[in-house]
């Protein structure tokens, strides 16, 4: 009975998707022809599969290095890493020296279909500036779950003992996933700097050359601030893929560099403009913000600086105050 | 794919387990259609006529095969619902290692030792392991129907160390693709047939049939191509441990937990439980000589996380404009219209 039900199945049931079916078996040969097939055997250590139940989440952190290679602008204020002191948020740039702080790092999870499970997470510090020698704070684990769930994003705190030493002090997130969809967007900086603008305001930053070779580096500065979110499109809570892929490219639009000029009026100088590091070397940058004359406000300008190759190499958000 | 995430199989009941070698049952079952469209084609009384019903029977014999491997099988475990483990991988059975007609089975399989499991614990200490020996260990649900059980041993090839496993395989389409060819042979066959035993259309007949056997002959070869494992270079490799024993992926893995009652009746003799198929899988860390000492954490997550991600509240949630983002919420994201302006999730700036 078993049997002639499976003949009848068949024939009545399947013979129409399986024509649709072979057709696309076919198709799928067709295609499957002209990729590399990485030849195989049990007796290998590491075994390449590409099964659509394997997945990989994709662990991140607002990444400047990842951002600004996607030609975005950026902000070294990283929205997703907040110092606490008794509970209550303090602005990076002014730490007290020998004090325990709460760091609060922010992770989500690009993934629909894989969570983030137990990654380590690395914070570190580092002397106020670009390339700078990092000191490790400690290592915590973090699971985060895919989009849509209630623990995305999630958030690991760690308590940091500031230096003994005053000075402004940068703040490195380093996630460290077993696996990972996009590893370049795991490293998230905080080096942020306030500055009152008697006229003008004047900060400094180390400028190190953290690589094997001679650089000589230039800067770029902006106005960028993360721009507030567009409000979702009133389309019952649902969008089809090619409207949302329009309205994500109108959403970048708002992110690049050219939309956010240092203001008009305002004269930013960094020097030297041009310095020439050797291996190792360190540098003070000083850099000089002028407001126009009776502006009031918060002026938040970034300041990045790239090697000779054009390769970003860190950068600094001075935060220019001027009260009546 | 099936009805059942990433399937091309069903699981069925202890009780519609068949009771002696597939081969047989399936030639058994087959010989009853196999006689009857022979006979009216000797009734005919022309050997093409007779060619063609041969034919036929034959394709019957791989489809009845092919239901079997797909529908009877394995048997259902549990409650029905997926079950994640998390393990480290042992060794990997794929299916280029496979020679023909065993490589029409394209699952790609990994045997996975689960966590408080050791290399050289004997089968009945794993079994009795927490959280996951009871996955391995024999189930009421087969027992008491007599079905074969012993267990599924797998050796790291590196090392030559051995421990009771979990098998868990991630599902080919190749059995899928050989039911899917002889379906529409055996509909050119049939057809082939009733034209020949008519009289008419015999070079049509000839056709049909001719197209018939080369879609048989080479469905078996073509489908066996269909395996889970070929990948390109970037997409994740699962690894196994070096000579030092150290290296392998500790992956999680979610599937339907079933027995698996395939080998029972044949030369390999063997009945153990598996997941099959597996639904999602991730790797989760390495291995380096024993297992990681917030393990437990790691299990819960891995399942508190699949269980989200598989709740309708979160499906639906990613279904939302507000979840389309790729980089990163604050620069492609939008926010929902009933939140406020100012709301970057809680932000403490």
């Amino acid at each position: 009975m078993r049997a002639l039900l499976a003949i009848l199945r068949a024939l009545f049931l399947s013979s129409g998707p399986a024509l649709v079916e072979v057709l696309r078996f076919l198709r799928r040969l067709f295609r499957r022809s002209e990729r590399r097939v990485d030849e195989q055997g049990t007796r290998a250590h590491c075994v390449p599969i590409d099964h659509p139940a394997f997945r990989r989440p994709d662990p991140l952190i607002y990444d400047q290095y990842y951002l600004m290679n996607l030609g975005l602008a950026v902000t070294w204020d990283n929205p997703d890493i907040d110092l606490l002191l008794d509970g209550k948020a303090v602005p990076a740039g002014s730490l007290q020296p020998s004090t325990h702080y709460e760091v609060r790092v922010r992770v989500w999870n690009a993934s629909f279909t894989a969570p983030v499970v137990q990654m380590p997470v690395h914070l570190s510090y580092l002397a106020f500036g670009v390339g700078t020698v990092s000191y490790p704070v400690d290592t915590k684990p973090i699971s985060v779950g895919v989009i849509g769930a209630p623990d995305q994003p999630n958030y690991v705190s760690f308590d940091w003992l500031t230096p003994s030493t005053p000075g402004h002090y940068c703040l490195q997130a380093l996630l460290d996933p077993a696996d990972d969809a996009n590893n370049a967007n795991n490293l998230g900086q905080q080096n942020t700097d306030v500055g009152v603008a008697h006229s003008p305001a004047t900060f400094t930053f180390e400028l190190r050359n953290a690589s094997r070779r001679a650089h000589r580096y230039h800067f770029t500065v902006d106005g960028y601030t993360i721009p507030p979110a567009d409000p979702c499109p009133a389309d019952g809570g649902r969008s089809d893929q090619r409207s949302a892929d329009e309205q994500r490219r109108k959403r970048l639009a708002a992110h690049l560099p050219s939309a956010h000029p240092v203001p008009a009026g305002w004269h930013v100088d960094v020097s030297p403009e041009l310095p020439e590091l050797a291996p190792g070397e360190q540098l003070t940058i000083t850099v000089t913000a002028t407001p126009p004359d009776g502006w009031t406000g918060q002026q938040s300008l970034n300041v990045n600086a790239f090697d000779d190759r054009d390769e970003l190499s860190g950068g600094v958000t001075l935060t220019v105050l001027r009260e009546h | 794919m099936g009805a059942d995430e990433n399937a091309w199989t069903t699981c069925t009941t202890p009780d519609n387990v068949i009771s002696f070698n597939q081969y047989l049952s399936t030639s058994l079952t087959t010989g009853v259609f196999g006689a009857i469209m022979v006979g009216i084609a000797i009734a005919a009384g022309d050997p093409l006529c007779i060619a063609f019903a041969a034919l036929a029977t034959a394709i019957v014999w791989i489809l009845i095969y092919c239901d079997w491997w797909l529908n009877w099988r394995l048997v259902c475990l549990g409650d029905g619902s997926p079950v994640s483990v998390v393990g480290m991988v042992i060794n990997i059975e794929p299916p280029s290692d496979k020679s023909w007609p065993n490589s029409l089975d394209s699952d790609y399989s990994l045997n996975l030792m689960l966590p408080n499991s050791h290399f050289g614990d004997s089968q009945a200490t794993v079994w009795g392991s927490a959280p996951f020996g009871h996955l391995m260990a024999e189930n009421p649900t087969t027992a008491s129907h007599g079905l074969l059980f012993t267990g599924n041993e797998a050796t790291d090839k590196q090392t030559g160390k051995s421990c009771e496993a979990l098998h868990v395989e991630l599902e080919g389409a190749s059995i899928h693709d050989l039911q899917l060819v002889n379906t529409l042979a055996l509909i050119a066959a049939l057809a082939a047939l009733a034209l020949c035993l008519s009289g008419i259309g015999i070079v049509v007949a000839i056709i049909l049939a001719a197209l018939a056997f080369l879609a048989f002959l080479f469905s078996s070869i073509f489908s066996s191509s269909d395996t889970a494992d070929p990948s390109d270079a970037g997409l994740p490799s699962v690894e196994t441990n070096d000579a030092s024993g150290k290296g392998a992926h500790i992956v999680g893995v979610t599937g339907r937990w079933v027995y698996d009652a395939g080998h029972i009746h044949d030369s390999y003799h063997e009945g153990h439980n598996e997941l099959h198929p597996v639904q999602q899988a991730q790797i989760l860390g390495t291995w380096d000589g024993d297992w990681p000492l917030n393990i437990d954490d790691i299990i819960r997550d891995y399942q508190t996380g699949i269980a989200n991600s598989r709740s309708p509240l979160t499906q639906d949630r990613q279904s939302r404009p507000e979840s389309q983002w790729k980089i990163h919420p604050l620069i492609d994201g939008c926010r929902r219209a009933d939140e406020p302006p100012s709301d970057t999730p809680p932000d403490i700036k």
